[in-house]
C-alpha cells in the first residue's frame, strides 16, 4: 500500500463516515450563526461572539463527530485504536486523520461564513477565523488522542494550552469597535505563520501521544497474562486487591443497573464534553469579550445557548444504541434486558435527565469560574451589579413563583431531552432528521428575509408557537390511549398524569395573569412568543412520558 | 403448562426476500433442540422473534405461553441468550458486567457465576473490549447461564472459536438441561455440535423448514438407497413406495459405463441399458431392506443397496436441492 | 467448564474412554458398541458401576436422552444392569448370555468381512484360510498379544 493510497482511503473513509452529518452540522453552524444574530443580537450581543459562535459551535460539532462517529465501541476518547492494525506509519496516520478534519472544519466555516455573507449580506471575516478554526481543531484531536488513556488530564491540560492563544487573541478585540472587520481586517502574514507553528506542534504532540498508545499493550491485564508462565493462576481474588467502591455491592434494582450502564456509557462523556466545550468558549469566545468590552452579556448569552443545547443533545445520544453506525436500532444488550417496555423508555428517559443534570452543573460551576475570574481581574462592577440583581429578583419573587419558575425549567429540560430522546428511540433515521425542521424553517426565513427584505417572517414566529401549543397536548392525548391500549400504562396512571397537567396549566395561568393575553386573537408581537413557551414547554414536558414507550417499542420489536 | 417456545405458522418478510415462510415449531421442556441451517437460513430471524425483538409479520410466538412482544421482561427474565456477535459492551469490565447483569435476575445464582468464571479462566478485572472471541462467548456463556433460565437460547455461539472453547459451549448446554424444566434452543451451522448435543433436530434453508424431528428419527430415517431401473420408465415411481415420506434424486449413472469403469460414448448402447439412481429417502419407520427389495421389484426397481446418510449428508443434499 | 469437568469427572474417565465421532452411526449406538465391546474385551469387569447417564453425558458432551437410550439398549441386551437407585453396573460376564452376545457381537464383523469378500469375488474358504493365516502371523510378530478370541 503507497503512503498515498492509503491517505486517500484514509480520506475517503472519513468522507464516508461523515458524508450525511456534514451538511447537517454545516446547517447547525449557519442556524447556530443566524440565530445568535435573530435572536441574541437585540439583547445586546457583539458581532464578534457571532463569529465565534459560528467556529466554536462547528468546531464542537466537528469534534464531537470525530469522537463520536470514529468510534466501534461507543464513546471513547482517544485515537481509534481499529486504525493502529494498517501498515502505515504513526505519523501516516495521524496526519491523514487531520487533514480531513482540518478541511472538514475550515469548509464548515467557510460555509458558514458565505451563508452569513449571502443570506444576512454581513461583511464577514473569513481568513483569521478559518486559521483559527482549523488551529483549535487540530490542537483539540492532538489532546484527545494523546491524553485518551489519562481523561482526567484533559481539563488542566487543556487550559494550559489555551491560556496562551487567549492571550494572543484578546488584542483582537478592540473595546469599543462595532464594526466587525474592523478587528479582523488585520490578520496578517505573521498572524498566518503563528498560527502554522502552533498547528505545526499540534501535530508532533499528536504523533508523539498517538505513538505512545500505539506501543502500550492494551491494558495490565494482557501484560500479566503474556508474562504467566503456565500452569494455573492463583485465584483472581487472592491477586487483585479488593478495591472496595459503591458499585461492588450490587445494585438496588434493574433501573439501578440500567442508569448506572448508561450514565458510565454516555453521560459521564457528555458532562466531559460539555465541561471541556464550555471551558474552551469560556476562554476563546467569552472570556476576551469580558476583559476587553464593557460588558458581560456576551459571555453569558453565549453560555446561556450552550446550556440550551446541552438537553437536546443528552436526549439525542442516550436515545441512539450504537454510536458508530447508520442504523440505530435498538441495541441487543439493551433490547434483551427483562425490562417492559415502559421501565426501559422511563430509565432512558431518567438517564437523560441525569446527564443534562450533570451537564447544566458543569455549565453553572463553569459560569461561576467565569465570574468570579472577571471578578477578580476583570469588570469588578458588572459582576457585583448583576450578583446585586440576583439577589433583588431573588428577594422581592414570592416563593410561588420561584417554584414556578423551577418548574418551568425542569419542565424545559424534560420537554428539550425527552422528545429529541423519544424519536430518536424510535430507530427511525427520518424522524431523527426530523429534528433538524425547525432549523431549516428559521433558515428559510432568513433567506425569505433577504430576497423580500421585509422581516415580516419575525412576526410569524409566535404562531408555530402557538401551534405547538395545541398540537401537543393533542399529541400528548394520542400518545397517551395508545400508550393504555399496548399496555404500557394503566388508566388511573394515566389520569392521575393528566389531572397533574390539568392543574400545573391552571396554576400557571392564574399565576401569570400575562398568559391569559395570549389567548386573545391578534396580532403577536415577538415578545410576547416568552409568554407562549411556558405553557408549551409545561405540556412538551408531559409528551415524552407517553411517547418514549412508544418509540422503544416501534424500534425494540420491529 | 404452556411449552417453552410454540411457534405457530410465523413468516417474516424482509421487503422483497422472504426470511420465514410459515414456520411451526415446538419445543417440549426439557428437551435441547437443535436448529440448523446455512448462514442466512432464518435462523437469526426466528431467535429474534423468540426475543421479541421482531414481532410476527403472521402467525404467532409464545414463550412460556405469553407473547414475548407484548410482555417483555415477562418473557426475556426466563431466557438466557447468547448472541453470535460480540454485543457486550466493552468498556465494562467482566465483574461490572456480572454485577450489572444480576440486578435484572432475581434468580441469579452467584456460586455458579463465580464457579464459571474460575472453571473458564475468566479475569474479573478485565475489560470486555480487551477479551479475545473465545473469552468473550465464555462471558456471554456465564451471563446467560448464571440467572439459571427456564429457556437457554444459542445464537451459533460457537462459530469461529477454538475447539476447547465450542467445547465448553456443548458441556454447558448439556449441564443446564441436567436440571429439572431447563430447556435449549442451540442454533448452529456446526451439525456434528448439533448431533451431539440436541434431542431433536430442525433444519431451515430459505426461511422453510426442510426437517423437523426427532434427532434419532431424523438420523436413523435418512437413507441413501441405490437402486437400477430401465431406460424406457423414468424412474419416478421409487419415491411412491410406501414408508417412505422424501426421495431426492442425487445423480445417476448408467450401470454398464459404470461396471465397466470406462465411459461409454455410445450413445445406442446406452440406451439399452438399465440406469442406476442414487437417492436419498426419509423412511417413517426403520427399514426393512427385504420388504423394501420386494416392493421395490414390484414397482419395476432393482434395490441395490442402502447405506446410512450422515447428517452433514443429509443436510448438503436437502439445502442443495432447495437451491 | 472444561477444567471443572474434568475434576469431578476424573474418576470416570478412566473407567469408560469412549470416544464420540458424530456421522453415519447414530451417537447412541457408537456409546453401547464402545460399551459392549470394552465388556467384551473385559476391560469393563463384571460388578463395576458405569458413570450415571448425567455423569456419561457431560463427559462426552452429548445429549442426556442419547446416554440413556444407550444404556436402555445395553440392559436390553444384558450387557449392564441397572439396580434401581445405586446406579448401573456391567452384568456378570460368566451369564451364558454373553457369551453368546460375544458371539453376535462378532458375527456383524464377519458379515461385513463377508459382503467385502463377495464383492471382490473371493470365495468363503479362501476367507477362512485368510483368517487363519492373519492369526498365525499375530501371535508370532506380538506373542503377548491376549488371545481372548481363541480363548
Amino acid at each position: 500500500m503507497n503512503s498515498f493510497g492509503a491517505a486517500r482511503a484514509l480520506g475517503w473513509e472519513y468522507y464516508r463516515m461523515s458524508r450525511r452529518s456534514v451538511p447537517m452540522v454545516t446547517l447547525a453552524g449557519c442556524s447556530l450563526a443566524g440565530l445568535y444574530w435573530i435572536a441574541l443580537e437585540p439583547f445586546g450581543a457583539r458581532r464578534e461572539s457571532l463569529v465565534f459562535s459560528a467556529v466554536f459551535g462547528t468546531l464542537l460539532i466537528v469534534h464531537g463527530m470525530t469522537l463520536l462517529n470514529c468510534r466501534s465501541e461507543g464513546l471513547a476518547l482517544g485515537f481509534e485504536r481499529r486504525l493502529y492494525r494498517l501498515p502505515m506509519s504513526t505519523p501516516g496516520l495521524v496526519i491523514w486523520r487531520m487533514v480531513p478534519a482540518a478541511l472538514l472544519g475550515a469548509a464548515m466555516y467557510l460555509a458558514t461564513a458565505g451563508f452569513m455573507k449571502l443570506v444576512l449580506g454581513t461583511r464577514w471575516p473569513v481568513l483569521g477565523p478559518t486559521a483559527i478554526s482549523i488551529t483549535c481543531l487540530v490542537w483539540m484531536l492532538a489532546l484527545n488522542w494523546s491524553l485518551g488513556r489519562r481523561p482526567y488530564l484533559l481539563a488542566p491540560v487543556g487550559l494550559a494550552v489555551a491560556v496562551p492563544f487567549v492571550l494572543w487573541l484578546k488584542p483582537r478585540f478592540q473595546p469599543g469597535a462595532g464594526e466587525l472587520m474592523a478587528n479582523w481586517g488585520d490578520f496578517g502574514a505573521m498572524d498566518l505563520v503563528l498560527l502554522a507553528l502552533a498547528v505545526l506542534m499540534a501535530v508532533m504532540v499528536a504523533i508523539v501521544g498517538v505513538r505512545a498508545d500505539r506501543a502500550e499493550p492494551r491494558t495490565l491485564q494482557s501484560l500479566v497474562a503474556r508474562n504467566r508462565v503456565g500452569g494455573r493462576r492463583a485465584p483472581i481474588s487472592e491477586t487483585m486487591p479488593r478495591r472496595k467502591s459503591r458499585s461492588r455491592a450490587g445494585f438496588r434494582s434493574a433501573t439501578g443497573a440500567q442508569l448506572w450502564m448508561e450514565w458510565r456509557e454516555k453521560g459521564v462523556w457528555v458532562s466531559l464534553w460539555a465541561a471541556l466545550g464550555l471551558i474552551f468558549c469560556a476562554l476563546a469566545g467569552g472570556f476576551p469579550e469580558f476583559l476587553a468590552g464593557p460588558t458581560l452579556r456576551n459571555g453569558l448569552l453565549f453560555i446561556a445557548m450552550l446550556l440550551v443545547l446541552a438537553p437536546p443533545a443528552a436526549g439525542f445520544l442516550h436515545g441512539r444504541s450504537n454510536l458508530s453506525s447508520r442504523d440505530s436500532m435498538l441495541d441487543r444488550v439493551r433490547a434483551t434486558r427483562p425490562l417492559s417496555d415502559r421501565t426501559l423508555a422511563m430509565t432512558l428517559l431518567l438517564a437523560t435527565f441525569v446527564t443534562t443534570a450533570a451537564a447544566w452543573l458543569v455549565a453553572i460551576l463553569t459560569l461561576t469560574g467565569v465570574f468570579v475570574v472577571t471578578w477578580l481581574w476583570g469588570d469588578t462592577a458588572k459582576v457585583e451589579e448583576i450578583v446585586e440583581g440576583l439577589r433583588l429578583a431573588l428577594q422581592h419573587s414570592a416563593p410561588a413563583d420561584l417554584a414556578l419558575a423551577g418548574l418551568l425549567m425542569i419542565g424545559f429540560c424534560v420537554a428539550a431531552s425527552g422528545l429529541p430522546l423519544s424519536l430518536v428511540l424510535s430507530g427511525r433515521s427520518r424522524l431523527t432528521e426530523g429534528l433538524a425542521a425547525p432549523y431549516v424553517l428559521v433558515i428559510l426565513g432568513l433567506i425569505f428575509e433577504r430576497i423580500t427584505g421585509s422581516d415580516a417572517w419575525r412576526r410569524l414566529l409566535p404562531y408555530p408557537a402557538v401551534m405547538m401549543l395545541t398540537m401537543i397536548p393533542v399529541a400528548s392525548g394520542v400518545c397517551a390511549w395508545l400508550c393504555y391500549r399496548r399496555g404500557h400504562y394503566s388508566l388511573r396512571a394515566l389520569i392521575r398524569g393528566g389531572l397533574a397537567f390539568v392543574t400545573l396549566a391552571i396554576l400557571l395561568v392564574f399565576r401569570f395573569p400575562f398568559l391569559q393575553q395570549a389567548f386573545v386573537p391578534g396580532g403577536l408581537p415577538f415578545e410576547r412568543a416568552v409568554a407562549y413557551a411556558a405553557p408549551a414547554t409545561l405540556s412538551a414536558a408531559f409528551l415524552p412520558f407517553v411517547l418514549a414507550p412508544l418509540m422503544l417499542a416501534w424500534n425494540r420489536h420491529r | 403448562m404452556s411449552y417453552p417456545l410454540e411457534i405457530q405458522a410465523l413468516c417474516r418478510r424482509y421487503g422483497g426476500t422472504v426470511a420465514l415462510d410459515h414456520v411451526d415449531l415446538v419445543i417440549e421442556e426439557g428437551a435441547v433442540l437443535g436448529l440448523i441451517g446455512r448462514n442466512g437460513a432464518g435462523k437469526t430471524t426466528l431467535i429474534r422473534h423468540v426475543l421479541g425483538l421482531l414481532k410476527a409479520q403472521s402467525g404467532s410466538v409464545r414463550v412460556f405461553g405469553a407473547d414475548p412482544v407484548k410482555h417483555p421482561a415477562q418473557t426475556l427474565a426466563r431466557i438466557g441468550y447468547v448472541s453470535e456477535d460480540r454485543d457486550l459492551p466493552g468498556w465494562m469490565r467482566i465483574e461490572e458486567l456480572l454485577r450489572y447483569t444480576r440486578a435484572f435476575f432475581p434468580d441469579w445464582d452467584e456460586t455458579l457465576a463465580s464457579d464459571l468464571c474460575r472453571a473458564f479462566d475468566l479475569d474479573p478485572r478485565q475489560r470486555v473490549r480487551t477479551l479475545s472471541r473465545g473469552q468473550h462467548v465464555r462471558t456471554a456463556l456465564v451471563l446467560a447461564l448464571a440467572p439459571r433460565p427456564a429457556l437457554l437460547v444459542l445464537d451459533e455461539p460457537s462459530s469461529g472459536l477454538d475447539p476447547v472453547v465450542r467445547r465448553d459451549v456443548l458441556e454447558a448446554v448439556i449441564q443446564h438441561v441436567a436440571h429439572e424444566g431447563r430447556t435449549v434452543l442451540f442454533s448452529s451451522h456446526l451439525l456434528d455440535e448439533v448431533e451431539r448435543v440436541s434431542d431433536h433436530l430442525v433444519m431451515i434453508d430459505r426461511g422453510t423448514m426442510l426437517v423437523d424431528g426427532p434427532m434419532d428419527e431424523v438420523v436413523e430415517g435418512f437413507k441413501h438407497v441405490v437402486y437400477r431401473h430401465a431406460e424406457d420408465s423414468n424412474g419416478s415411481g421409487f419415491g411412491a413406495l410406501p414408508g417412505m415420506s422424501l426421495c431426492v434424486e442425487m445423480g445417476s449413472t448408467s450401470s454398464g459405463a459404470a461396471s465397466s469403469g470406462a465411459p461409454s460414448s455410445d450413445s445406442a448402447s446406452r440406451n439399452s441399458i438399465d440406469h442406476e439412481v442414487l437417492c436419498l429417502c426419509r423412511f417413517e419407520t426403520s427399514v426393512d431392506e427385504h420388504a423394501l427389495a420386494a416392493q421395490a421389484s414390484a414397482g419395476g426397481f432393482e434395490l441395490i443397496e442402502i447405506l446410512p446418510a450422515t447428517l452433514d449428508e443429509i443436510f448438503l443434499n436437502l439445502t442443495c436441492r432447495a437451491s | 467448564m472444561s477444567s471443572l469437568a474434568n475434576c469431578v469427572l476424573y474418576a470416570y474417565t478412566h473407567t469408560v474412554q469412549l470416544r464420540i465421532q458424530p456421522g453415519a452411526t447414530p451417537i447412541y449406538q457408537q456409546v453401547s458398541d464402545q460399551i459392549r465391546r470394552r465388556v467384551s474385551a473385559g476391560r469393563l469387569s463384571a460388578g463395576q458401576r458405569l458413570p450415571s447417564v448425567r455423569a456419561l453425558a457431560e463427559q462426552l458432551a452429548v445429549n442426556a436422552n442419547t446416554v440413556a437410550r444407550a444404556y436402555r439398549e445395553l440392559e436390553r441386551e444384558r450387557f449392564v444392569v441397572s439396580r434401581h437407585g445405586d446406579g448401573v453396573f456391567v452384568a456378570d460376564r460368566s451369564s451364558p448370555f454373553l457369551a453368546r452376545d460375544r458371539r453376535k457381537l462378532l458375527e456383524s464383523a464377519v458379515d461385513r468381512l463377508l459382503l467385502e469378500a463377495e464383492q471382490l469375488d473371493v470365495d468363503t474358504d479362501e476367507v477362512a484360510e485368510l483368517v487363519r493365516e492373519r492369526s498365525a502371523q499375530r501371535a508370532e510378530s506380538s506373542p503377548n498379544l491376549p488371545r481372548r478370541v481363541g480363548s
